[in-house]
């Protein structure tokens, strides 16, 4: 029993470090990404939280939030549009990709993977579905405070939108290309 | 053809990976002081992408390699003048001393259940000695001479050091989320 509850507290330690660190590290990237004004959108972060929580499940809810806080505190600064509202969005980052397998988990479209492969489509509705919850949630989290002068909302919007579809595109890409990489490395599938 | 396609491919996402951990270790050492030089995550991208897609993708690690240094080193700084041979010389290091290491029959980097570490981190520490190695040939070749207070076993203890923790947050990073992927896809190939 004993036993059991350790084993089951370190995988939840272990798992909760995993996703701080990647989404410390894939923040950072898209931080110096929008540091050079990189005319590409590409928001890597949403990518890497999906996979986190796809891979992951519900246990790695703390480690996601810490690493949204940490990452948004660290990155944006006080200047930012975000930062008087930082606890909320990190809040609302975080809970949108759950909210969002939730609802697919009612619709019976959460299966993921399937014969051994992941599932593309099921895969291409959660992100959809996150990044819309996330922009219906971050409306609601400033409506009522003050845009500066000038902030063109349509423009930032699709540009979100854009730059969390491509950025999950590419973070699952180079994943699976890795894990495949990985799989055919070891000694019984060569 | 398929061949052709397939190192093509790996290349192209050994490339982005060094690009991408680049530009984290980049955001992470000009928000957070105390990480400069402590952790050198690029290093370990370039071994991980060797060990996994093998030395067909070295090209692929070099031109990652090339274009961060290009994009993220600091045109007015004194080693502006050596980031191209500097580049070269940190893509060649892993390169090299994988070559040494396959001479050596010690190139058993993976076993039945995963990685082999005791041997990833010799790999990692003959990398980092003949890249801190080439550094210093280079520093002392091509720019204006060693500062006066040049320590060349501290210089070469940092760079061990970085590397070493790149290497370690990278390689486990990928196999804890490599082995989570590969338990999904086994309890649904039934």
């Amino acid at each position: 029993m004993y036993t059991c509850f350790m084993d089951g507290l370190l995988t939840f330690i272990k798992r909760n470090i995993c996703a701080i660190v990647m989404i410390v590290i894939v923040s950072a990237a898209a931080n110096s990404l929008e540091v050079l004004q990189w005319s590409i959108p590409l928001d890597l972060e949403l990518g890497a939280v999906l996979a986190m929580v796809i891979l992951f499940g519900r246990w790695v809810f703390p480690g996601l939030l810490l690493a949204s806080y940490t990452t948004t505190s660290i990155f944006l600064g006080d200047d930012n549009l975000h930062a008087e509202v930082l606890l909320i969005v990190t809040i609302v980052k975080t809970i949108t990709p759950y909210m969002a397998l939730n609802i697919l988990k009612l619709m019976s479209l959460d299966n993921f993977f399937a014969d051994s492969r992941i599932s593309y489509q099921h895969l291409a509705i959660l992100i959809l579905l996150t990044v819309l919850i996330n922009i219906i949630a971050m409306y609601f989290a400033t409506l009522g405070r003050e845009l500066s002068e000038g902030f063109d909302l349509v423009g930032h919007l699709s540009r979100h939108i854009s730059g969390t579809i491509l950025g999950s595109i590419a973070f699952f890409s180079v994943f699976i290309v890795m894990h495949k990489a990985y799989a055919a490395n070891l000694p019984q599938n060569r | 053809m398929k061949a052709v396609k397939i190192i093509l491919l790996n290349n192209i996402v050994a490339m982005l990976m060094v690009m991408m951990v680049s530009s984290a270790n980049f955001a992470l050492e000009l928000n957070i002081s105390f990480i400069g030089g402590l952790l050198d995550l690029p290093s370990g991208a370039r071994l991980g992408a060797l060990l996994l897609f093998g030395m067909t993708s070295f090209p692929g690690t070099l031109a990652g390699t090339l274009l961060s240094s290009a994009i993220y080193t600091d045109p007015m700084s004194i080693y502006a003048g050596i980031v191209f041979y500097d580049s070269i010389a940190v893509a060649t290091g892993p390169l090299i001393a994988l070559l040494m290491m396959q001479q050596f029959k010690l190139s058993n980097f993976y076993t039945s259940k995963g990685i082999y570490f005791p041997h990833v981190i010799f790999l990692c520490v003959l990398t980092a000695l003949l890249t801190s190695f080439s550094r210093f040939l280079i520093m002392t070749k091509v720019d204006h001479g060693l500062p006066s207070d040049f320590n060349l076993s501290e210089y070469m203890g940092s760079i061990l050091l970085g590397d070493l923790f790149g290497t370690l947050v990278f390689f486990s990073l990928l196999v804890f989320m490599v082995q989570a992927f590969s338990e999904h896809l086994k309890q649904t190939s039934n």
